[in-house]
């Protein structure tokens, strides 16, 4: 692959009515309705990201938040490099439900997954049920990207994706660095899976 | 007492479990409405303390203006209250596709799961399933289900080939069930060799696609239950529309990893018949066509299933968007279609006839034809002016022009 356009599967989690389906409506076609249907089963969306390191494009699983398609979501993170997990600010039981999203990730999800979360409908701040620093802590708790973000007033959403795609930019590098040492270790030079091992740590 | 508004309403539909929870219910929210249920699931459980033994429960109560009709199955009840002029076969009818919608959305593990734990709080399961519901109660009030069918939109035969010839030549292993249809109408089937596909699982994907919009507008991988190809788990459908265009289509498979070639797969049969695509709009315009195009000015409305395929076709009326001609406003079609049914009726009487059923009923301002052979079922409303003698002689005029038309009006094998 050319180093410089990348393919990235990415995947939204969160409870019924967070706003998923806004968000990446908003994201790939700018558009928002305040009235849209849920979503059954999961939608797959595209949209291509041009970074100043490259472009990156996007495959989106925008997955239906009902309780019933819950043990179907594996099947969608199951192949993501990055999943992003929403909540509604104004809604403490989907922060909760959020965080058990994060549990199950990190007992069944696929290794080395970027995770942002979002905390969508930023435009209803008034009644704002879950504090910003509260998400945010923990969000650093976990190495995850944390995002106010609001479908309806495009807050934050350009930056969502934007950081997720660096990161991905990011670990991808450091993947085809590894790569290319490997590709030294299976000519014999000694010393290089250390190296490659270093820089994963960085990671 | 204040009578609740909803129960003001022509047409009730309640799901509760045998331990009285609120499943779902077509008005009003179901937390109002627990004490309702509840007053309902004691009626049930009264009746059946009676007759203890009998293996046998309350099927329905009956008053003046008024049908309370109630569906139970093993773990879930279901219940209608109609106010409307509905025969009970009809609504019967209703309450069996809830069951069977139900069961598409969840699976019939959920029977399962409440017969262990019949308290369980299943509302929030069928979260977001409403719309498909009330669509379900919409579309089964106005079909002839009496035909085991389902009506496919007219499309000349050689038209019809091509479709079925871009999917032959793009099969692939994991593709089960194939389907063009938009949100009105059901164009082209494709079944996998060596499998079946039952009239009701092709009415459930229908359903899914008519009445939910958020599919309509990117691609989708959902699971759907079709429980007569297998009620304990579900299959997938890879769904997308054809750019610009109403014309959707769906691919199924029972792999859940499918995706991927499912795709691929639908991204070559979109490709090849997207030329196709004015014929397939101008198809979906056709309906409801005119009786006229039969010929016989004699028939004001008819309804003909062949047996080689689980299909029907009727003029004047299109039950899944109710549009219908002048020549068959609504209150009309409804009429006729409860003098189908009455006309029917007998027919399942296995000891009376076992072959050919011919009847024909009298009314003041028509005559209904009902007619079943081992090959066809036809139902046609006639003038009530004309003789027996010209009913039978015309009848089979129509019969034979209907059977000259079957490769167009069906999606044939």
């Amino acid at each position: 692959m050319d180093d410089n356009s990348a393919q990235a599967k990415v995947v939204l989690l969160g409870e019924a009515g967070v706003g998923k389906s806004s968000i990446v409506l908003r994201f790939v076609a700018d558009t928002y309705h305040s009235d849209i249907e849920p979503t059954i089963g999961a939608s797959f969306l595209s949209k291509i990201v041009n970074l100043s390191e490259g472009t990156i494009k996007f495959g989106i699983w925008d997955t239906a938040g009902q309780e019933r398609y819950h043990s179907l979501a594996r099947m969608y993170y199951a192949e993501a490099v990055a999943a992003i997990l929403v909540y509604d600010i104004t809604n403490r039981k989907s922060y909760e439900a959020m965080k058990n999203w994060h549990k199950e990730l990190v007992e069944q999800g696929p290794k080395n997954l970027i995770v942002a979360i979002a905390g969508n409908k930023e435009d209803l701040v008034e009644k704002e049920q879950v504090e910003m620093e509260e998400a945010k802590s923990f969000a650093e708790s976990i190495g995850a990207i944390y995002k106010k973000t609001s479908a309806k007033t495009r807050y934050g959403i350009e930056q969502l994706f934007k950081e997720i795609a660096i990161k991905i930019k990011d670990n991808r590098s450091i993947v085809t660095r590894e790569k290319r040492g490997s590709i030294r270790v299976t000519s014999a030079v000694s010393q290089q899976p250390g190296v490659a091992k270093e820089k994963k740590c960085c990671s | 007492m204040e009578t609740p508004l909803f129960l003001r309403k022509k047409k009730l539909f309640f799901v509760f479990t045998s331990a009285a929870k609120p499943v779902w219910t077509r008005y009003g929210s179901e937390t109002d409405l627990s004490t309702f249920i509840g007053s309902l699931a004691a009626i049930l459980y009264k009746f059946q303390n009676y007759y203890t033994g009998i293996q046998d429960s309350l099927r329905y109560l009956r008053t003046a203006d008024m049908y309370v009709v109630f569906l139970c199955t093993e773990a879930l009840f279901y219940v209608c209250i109609s106010k409307g002029k509905d025969s009970l076969e009809s609504l019967y009818n209703q309450l069996r596709m809830l069951h069977t919608k139900v069961i598409s959305t969840l699976t019939d593990n959920i029977t399962t799961m409440l017969i262990s734990r019949p308290s369980y709080d299943a509302r929030n399961l069928m979260g977001g399933t409403h719309s498909a519901l009330d669509y379900l109660i919409r579309t089964t009030a106005v079909s002839p289900s009496m035909l085991d069918a389902f009506m496919p939109v007219p499309m000349l035969a050689q038209h019809r080939s091509q479709i079925q010839l871009s999917f032959k030549s793009h099969l692939d292993d994991d593709l089960l069930y194939g389907f063009i249809m938009t949100s009105t109408s059901i164009i082209y089937r494709y079944c996998r060799k060596g499998e079946n596909i039952h009239h009701i699982d092709t009415s459930l994907l229908f359903n899914m696609l008519a009445s939910h919009s958020s599919l309509r507008s990117t691609m989708s991988w959902t699971p759907i239950c079709l429980p007569n190809f297998s009620d304990k788990g579900f299959v997938y459908a890879y769904i997308t529309f054809l750019q610009d265009s109403q014309v959707g289509l769906a691919l199924l498979s029972d792999n859940s990893a499918a995706f991927k070639n499912l795709k691929a797969c639908g991204d070559a049969i979109e490709t090849e018949i997207r030329g196709l695509l004015p014929i397939i709009e101008e198809s979906v315009k056709s309906i409801p066509y005119s009786v006229s195009i039969c010929g016989i000015k004699e028939f004001k409305h008819f309804i003909y299933m062949t047996k080689a395929v689980d299909q029907y076709t009727m003029s004047g009326f299109t039950p899944s968007t109710r549009d219908f001609l002048p020549e068959m406003p609504i209150d009309i079609y409804k009429r006729t279609l409860r003098r189908y049914f009455a006309a029917y009726k007998l027919s399942n009487i296995p000891e009376f006839f076992k072959g050919n059923y011919t009847k024909i009923d009298t009314y003041k301002n028509e005559q209904i034809v009902a007619l079943r052979t081992n090959e066809y079922v036809l139902f046609a409303s006639l003038s009530s002016m004309l003789p027996a003698a010209a009913v039978v002689q015309l009848t089979t005029q129509l019969l034979r022009w209907l059977k000259s038309q079957e490769q167009d009006f069906f999606i044939m094998r």
